[in-house]
Formats: structure tokens, sequence, C-alpha cells
């Protein structure tokens, strides 16, 4: 961000503590705002709380305390009709395509899911080729089952299927960890064409600082279910200041020039 | 030239009349570290498998895979269980990617431990206690006494890992095979597990077969790389020459997705 005012987050997480029923606590007071079409990484190792963080942010958890903000408003504690606007808004994307989705049904109706469940009227099998198209997959993909296709067209169609309502925020949680070298990169670039071309956010949980670095120009690492650092992903991978980050740098194995 | 300590000769591997691996010819030298690269499904972990004689029915392996005993050659492919018994843990170890694959979740480490170094080493009493907990303690695992009084479920997945590194140790391999040794850890404990696995090679004077999908985690770990795609093996070179000037196409691409990827971060120590 330059000088001018932020806008207002659209999502905003303000001390947020978590523990899991009779377990001890996994997040401790973390707070993490993202403005509209701002992607942010959450960095940190398995057990750091990152994936937590995210069941709250998607509201499949509520937070022990602290409170999560949608377009600068609480979210209610209800989980169905209330909550409608914030699940249109923001979407899941997960790190593995092959239980992510549903076997028994074609490719069109997965992607058509979320339209229906969330009552957005309109002609859906439109709607599904334009999503098909967007994400790089041929229109005759919808009447196809998942098992036709491979890991990388799998997370394909999940994106498609999270894009269906029209987020404005994706969630996500390691979604191109699953996949090979090559197709991680290319899931990479449809996820940059998406931030460039409509402004979509996201909030991108991985374990992994080289994805981050593509897709995020912010990033926080947790580390025990605390924020330990934050700033532009540029910054914090040149100079790390703190000791963990540090060592996580120094940690990926890197290619001989 | 000293005899190879694996020499695979036109391997194949079949699932019924499908062919899933094709023509897999290199061979390993005392004290070499090969990598095979490749994608999932591309027929890497069924090569090891085929070397180590353990592919499962219905899958069958053909051509051959010698193994150097120091007494002669067995192989893989032909041999009977009971030859490849005496081989395995004694000329070859292994390290697969899931740690209780190897770790039985009943017993005590040191108890697991102590079968093969009984075994190999024919040690009993203390002396067989000592040697456990020198294993433990050799595979950098803190406070070796409790480890070996733990179940496994105690210990966290790096630790584990460690465990079966030690137990593929246990017999003096003159060759470790691992497959995807890493892969289920955090980049920070991988980063330790790796370091051990050099430290132990080059200490050891033993060779390395190495198998993963990241590049960069083979070039960390071998001398020459082996690719295979759909089964089949597209290229061979030494590391360095296969990330500076790689030759088949498919090859091509694999590093320069890589170094997209290793791009995108700040130069930093290699």
């Amino acid at each position: 961000m330059t000088g001018t005012a932020a806008p207002a987050p659209i999502l905003s997480l303000e001390n947020i503590a978590f523990a899991y029923r009779s377990g001890r606590p996994v997040l401790h007071d973390v707070s993490l705002a993202l403005a509209p079409g701002e992607s942010v990484g959450l960095v940190g190792e398995s057990g750091a709380g990152k994936t937590s963080l995210l069941r709250v942010a998607l509201r499949l958890q509520a937070p022990t305390s602290g409170t999560v903000r949608f377009d600068g408003t609480p979210l209610p504690p209800g989980r169905r009709a209330s909550l409608r606007d914030y699940r249109r808004a923001v979407q899941p994307v997960y790190q593995d395509p092959f239980s992510s989705l549903d076997p028994r049904m074609t490719v069109g109706d997965s992607i058509a899911e979320p339209l229906r469940s969330l009552g957005i009227p309109g002609g859906r099998r439109a709607r599904v080729a334009a999503l098909l198209a967007d994400v790089g997959l041929p229109a005759d993909a919808a009447g196809r089952y998942p098992e036709a296709f491979s890991g990388g067209q799998r997370q394909r169609i999940a994106i498609a299927r999270a894009l269906a309502p029209g987020p404005r925020l994706l969630l996500a949680d390691e979604p191109v960890s699953a996949l090979d070298t090559s197709v991680r990169l290319q899931v990479i670039e449809l996820f940059q064409r998406l931030a460039a071309e409509r402004g979509i956010g996201m909030l991108l949980v991985s374990h992994d600082l080289t994805v981050v670095a593509a897709l995020c120009a912010r990033v926080a690492v947790l580390e025990g279910g605390r924020l330990v650092e934050e700033g532009p992903t540029a910054d914090v991978l040149s100079r790390p200041a703190h000791p963990y980050t540090a060592r996580l740098l120094a940690s990926v194995p890197r290619l001989p020039r | 030239m000293t005899a190879p300590l694996l020499d695979l000769d036109a391997l194949g591997i079949d699932l019924d009349d499908r062919s899933l691996v094709e023509a897999v010819t290199v061979s390993i030298a005392p004290g070499e570290r090969l990598g095979i690269i490749g994608e999932s499904g591309s027929g890497k972990s069924l090569t090891a498998l085929a070397a180590l004689g353990l592919l499962a029915h219905p899958l069958r392996a053909r051509g051959s895979a010698r193994i150097s005993t120091g007494e002669g050659t067995v192989d893989a492919v032909t041999a009977p269980q009971r030859r490849l018994d005496r081989v395995r843990g004694a000329v070859l170890g292994a390290v697969f990617q899931e740690p209780l694959a190897s770790l039985d979740p009943l017993m005590r480490v040191g108890k697991q431990l102590s079968w093969p170094l009984a075994r190999h080493r024919g040690l009993r009493g203390d002396a067989l206690r000592r040697a456990v907990l020198d294993a433990l303690a050799d595979v950098q695992l803190p406070e070796p006494e409790r480890i070996a009084r733990s179940y496994i479920h105690e210990i966290s997945g790096g630790q584990r890992q460690r465990v079966a590194i030690a137990l593929a140790l246990a017999g003096s391999p003159r060759l470790l095979i691992a497959d995807e040794p890493t892969t289920a850890l955090d980049v920070t404990v991988q980063a330790g597990v790796l370091d051990l696995l050099q430290r132990e090679v080059s200490e050891r004077g033993m060779a390395l077969l190495f198998i993963s999908h990241d590049l960069p985690v083979v070039t960390r770990m071998t001398d020459r790389v082996l690719v295979m795609k759909d089964g089949r093996q597209v290229e061979v070179a030494d590391t360095a020459t296969l990330v500076s000037a790689p030759v088949d196409p498919y090859t091509q691409q694999l590093v320069a997705a890589s170094r997209a990827l290793d791009d995108l971060l700040p130069e930093g120590p290699r």
C-alpha cells in the first residue's frame, strides 16, 4: 500500500483466540485484515494454527473470543440465512481436489452447486460454461465426472466452483501443494489472472513460501498460534525480522544456478 | 571400474497386460548418489520397489535388477524372497515417505530397533541396549532413552522419520533407497532430515537412491539424476548438467517450471 488511506477491509479478524473443546488454545490474539482485492499469505508449519484461523474465517468454527467482521459488520452468530451474503462473497478452495469434489456428481453439477445452495437465480448451464472457460477447461467438461480429470484439472474445477457465486475473496488452504511442479505453476498463474482481471483477493494458507511470494503482496507468519511477523512479502522474504521466519526461509530447498 | 551395487537393466513392471514401467536401465556405483525424479504416476516408486524385490502381486517385474552383495549378485526380479530377505537390511536399506509404513505402532521404538541390530550385528543384552541408544543418537534424536521407551504415536513426524532412518541403517547397508523421505514433513523438519541423510551417506560411504518429485530437493541430495515420465526413462545426466542444460523436452519443461518457482524467492545461500 502507498500513502493513500487504506480502504475499509472486506474481512477483518480481530483479536481471535480459539481452542478446540477441552484442548489447549491453538490461536492467541490474532488480528489480520484484508482490504478488497488484497492477497495475504498466512504461513507457518503444521500445528501453527493456520488452518484453525481459516476455519474461523470461514465460520466453520466460532472463535473462543474475538470478532470476525465482513465489510465492517461483525458476523452474526447463526449459521444459515444470515450468512448468505458472506458465503457469496467469500469462498473456500481446499488442498486436495480429489476429496473436495463429489465423485458421483458431474463436474457441471458440482460447479453449479453453490448457485443452488445460495439461491442465486439465472441460467446455470451458460454460467457453468463461462466458469469452465474462466479456468481454462473446455465446455464439455461439464457432463463428465471428476475421475476423468487429472489433479491439476480437478483443482481448476474446484476453483470454478468457488468462483460460481461471484466471490470477492477466496480463502485457500494449500491450494497447490498436492500438485506436480509444472501444474502447480499453471494453477498459480490462474490465480494471478483472477486477481489481476477481477480484483479477487485471497487469504492463502500455505507452508510454501514460494507460492506466497507468487500470489501475495503481504504475508503474515504464524508460529505456535501467534502472529510473529507481518509485512510486505518482498520485505519479509529479503529481511525476515523474526528468527522463525528466517529459519523457514533458510529451509526452502533451492535450485542451483 | 568397480562393479555397480545396483544394476537395473531393461527393468519393466507390468500390471496384468498393462506396462507401467518400461526399460529402465541405470546403475549405481558404491558411494554414488543417484536421484530419480518424476511426477506422480511416473513409475519412480515402482522402480524402487522392484529394485528391493518388494512388488506386490499382481505387479510383476521383467528385465533385471542385479544387486551386488559382496559375495556375488542377486537379481531382485527373479530371486526368491528367502534370498532377498538376507539382502534387504544388510545390503539395501529403505526409507519411505510415510514412516508408519516401516514402523510398528504397538512396539516401543527401542524394541523395534533392537531387532535388526541383534540380527545383523549379533548383539545381545547390554551391548544391544547400548547399540539401540547409539543408533538413536546417531540420527540426532534428542533424549535417546526417552525415545527408545516411546511408542511412535508419542513422537513427532520428523522424529518418526529419524527412527525409520535408524532402522534402515541398522544393518549397515551399502545402498540406501529413500523414496520421498521428506515429502510429508514441514519444510524446516525436511531440512534437518536431508542434512542427516547427507551426513550418514557421506560418513558411511554409502550409496543413495533418492526418489522425489521435487527437483530442488533432488539436486541437493544427488550427483546424477534419472528423469522418468509415464513409466519411461527420459534422461539420465549429472545433476549439475541436468539443471543447467537439460536435453529432453520434458526435462526442459520440468527445470523451467522449477526455476520459475525458485526465482520467486530472493537470492539465498545455495
